[in-house]
């Protein structure tokens, strides 16, 4: 089997310093291969963008990676310096974003924009870039490159910036292609076509995908293998098959049957709301879960269940 | 079958080849040289009874909204007419605008901007009232929405997304309203939070008989939850019936794929990477036909009419002419 292209071991990620210090990532371990496709779900706050914000260095001042590792093809990257950092965004792990408008810069065409991103590592020269640039748009479906690399964004709709996103992130050949929700702002329509397109790319150019989304039924369609996080920490994980047909986390099962699907009736709201506090060593699950005991005033941790990992007492 | 399905009570609102122009050009001096417009809705008629829930689906700039803002009096149509019990909305005086407002609210989009960022959850909701307000009428309006009275001191950034939009809805009921409008109520909210919001809407029509428009571009969400469904594309209503209907058996081939691009889980695993649509094209014809895999020779010349298939509507050639043939073969 080959080496993973990335893995996180352990990884906890913190915000704030002293005592105003809140850990918002606790301990999460995965492993994505290229070619292989990982989703990460979860809702507002679960902490999966924070994960993949950890990924790219991109934490900003005040967060930081606390505990655990993580590693690209092999190498720690859990502290490197920011020269390092430039080459590994972009180069080695492109990231794209959930709003394709505010992503793009409003005053260059896309065209321009691509051969930027194109330039910025290995600059082939200013000619074959270009013609580079219009391959690329040609690859994520951009009918007419030539045409369309002389638009603005504000010239084109919400799933063409979408696609044009993709193809500055694949411009470097990256071993990692992390998308974050990168449909929540899209048409059903649209949004069908952008998944099947990041399938595609991930398959043709063996990139390994770091899917992050809320939208289980969504991620299912195309992916290998399935996270789930709930306020900071993994609490279900498997293959994609396994999740669906035998989900073992009462929260993987809220998120089954929260997504609204033609001809079945939407179940009643979930017991209990998100704005209890979160009291230390107890299961984080425990103010809404149907299924709640009294062992789960202590945190279960992630064990085997089957075929895949869940992090219940209830779920054996 | 009971009375009130035997005797369908007469519209509260009703739109009448309702349509709605916009000038291409924005400032005033380039009005004068350019005298274009688009056509945002074209011909939309439809009626909401009491008690209805009605969803209206559509990709972005179908026009689904442009529909809301004339429903609730916010905009104007072009030509055509909106009525509110059989009265023009036109024809209106002030005191009937006051009462319009009681009896019609609306929900507006984005949970995380419709809220003044400034003012605090009681005075956002006070504001909503008429008149003056009575000793614990905010904390009962927020109990309607299932939310606490300790969120009255706060500031929208101090809540959750799925709080704000419950704020929002909340603000709509302070003046115990008979028709809610709700302009994608659920998008930018998780799938959790987004069910619970919907639960909420539910409770709402059961327990005050309150009249629901849901408009939002999740077909799936809307067809789980609405009785009838109005499907728009490049501002016409190409589809409109029972909801259940429409999404087991979608007979437009836009509402065809509309439902196909539904994410189904496990079931939808290796569907074909689709191309992009190509550009809707300004012709004579039907507007979704330069994307439309049924598409016959007629499409192209002219405009699709109104095909009545049983309880529904449909506004498409190729539907025609399989109703014409079926009408010939039974003779």
């Amino acid at each position: 089997m080959t080496a993973p292209v990335l893995s996180l071991n352990d990884l906890s990620v913190a915000f704030g310093q002293g005592t105003a210090a809140r850990t918002v990532v606790h301990g999460v371990t995965l492993q994505v291969r290229a070619g292989e496709k990982l989703a990460i779900v979860g809702e507002s706050g679960s902490g999966k963008s924070v994960t993949a914000l950890a990924i790219m260095h991109l934490l900003g001042r005040s967060g930081r990676v606390v505990g655990g590792s993580m590693c690209l093809e092999g190498e720690d990257i859990t502290t490197i310096p920011e020269s390092a950092c430039r080459d590994l965004r972009g180069r080695r792990v492109a990231m794209i974003f959930q709003d394709p408008m505010t992503a793009l810069n409003p005053a260059f065409t896309i065209g321009r924009q691509l051969v930027d991103a194109i330039r910025s590592h290995d600059d082939p020269g200013s000619r074959a870039a270009w013609s580079e640039a219009e391959q690329l748009l040609g690859k994520v479906g951009i009918d007419d490159p030539g045409r369309r690399s002389a638009q603005y964004p504000h010239e084109l709709s919400g799933g063409m910036r979408q696609r044009v996103l993709i193809a500055m992130a694949i411009a470097c050949r990256p071993r990692l292609l992390i998308a974050d929700e990168p449909t929540t702002a899209l048409d059903v329509t649209v949004q069908a076509q952008v998944v099947a397109l990041l399938r595609d790319i991930s398959a043709t150019f063996g990139i390994a995908l770091l899917f992050i989304s809320h939208n289980l039924d969504l991620v299912a369609e195309f992916c290998d293998q399935i996270a789930v996080m709930y306020r900071g920490r993994i609490v279900e994980s498997g293959s994609t098959e396994a999740i669906f047909t035998s989900p073992r986390h009462p929260y993987t099962r809220l998120l089954l049957d929260s997504v609204p699907r033609p001809g079945r009736p939407l179940r009643a709201a979930a017991p209990g709301r998100l704005t209890g506090n979160r009291s230390e060593g107890v299961c984080d699950f425990l103010s809404r879960c149907p299924l709640a005991d009294t062992d789960c005033t202590l945190r279960p941790t992630l064990r085997g269940v089957g075929a895949h990992l869940s992090a219940c007492w209830r779920s054996a | 079958m009971s009375r009130a399905e035997e005797f369908p009570p007469s519209p509260l609102l009703a739109a009448t080849g309702a349509s709605r122009r916009y000038r291409v050009a924005r400032s005033a001096l380039a009005r004068l040289l350019d005298r274009r417009t688009m056509s945002a809705l074209l011909g939309a008629s439809f009626e909401v009874r009491p008690g209805d829930v009605l969803g209206i689906v559509g990709e972005s700039g179908s026009g689904k909204s442009t529909l809301a803002r004339l429903l609730v009096g916010l905009d104007r149509p072009s030509s055509g007419q909106v009525s509110f019990e059989g009265r023009d909305l036109s024809s209106f005086s002030a005191v009937d605008w006051q009462r319009f407002r009681n009896r019609v609210q609306f929900v507006f989009q984005g949970a995380h901007t419709a809220l003044n960022p400034r003012k605090t959850v009681a005075r956002s909701l006070s504001e909503a009232f008429a008149g003056s307000l009575n000793p614990g009428a905010l904390e009962a309006l927020l109990a309607q929405v299932s939310l606490g009275p300790e969120l009255l001191d706060r500031l929208p950034h101090q809540l959750s997304g799925g709080q704000k939009q419950r704020i929002g809805i909340a603000r709509a009921l302070a003046r115990q309203p008979e028709v809610l409008i709700a302009d994608e109520p659920t998008s930018a909210l998780d799938v959790s939070v987004q069910n619970e919001i919907i639960a909420l809407l539910q409770q709402l029509h059961r327990d005050r008989h309150l009249t629901l428009v849901i408009i939002s571009h999740d077909l799936g969400l809307v067809g789980a939850f609405c009785d009838r469904v109005l499907v728009m594309y490049a501002g016409r209503i190409v589809e409109m019936g029972p909801a259940a209907e429409i999404l087991a058996e979608p007979a437009h081939p836009y509402t065809q794929r509309l439902v196909a691009a539904i994410p189904r889980g496990l079931a939808g695993r290796n569907r074909p990477a689709e191309p992009p649509l190509p550009e809707a094209a300004r012709h004579g014809g039907c507007p979704f036909e330069p994307r439309c895999s049924n598409r016959i020779p007629i499409c192209a010349q002219s405009e699709p009419p109104e095909v009545h298939l049983g309880d529904r509507l449909v506004r498409c050639h190729v539907a025609q002419s399989s109703v014409q043939n079926l009408a010939e073969t039974n003779l």
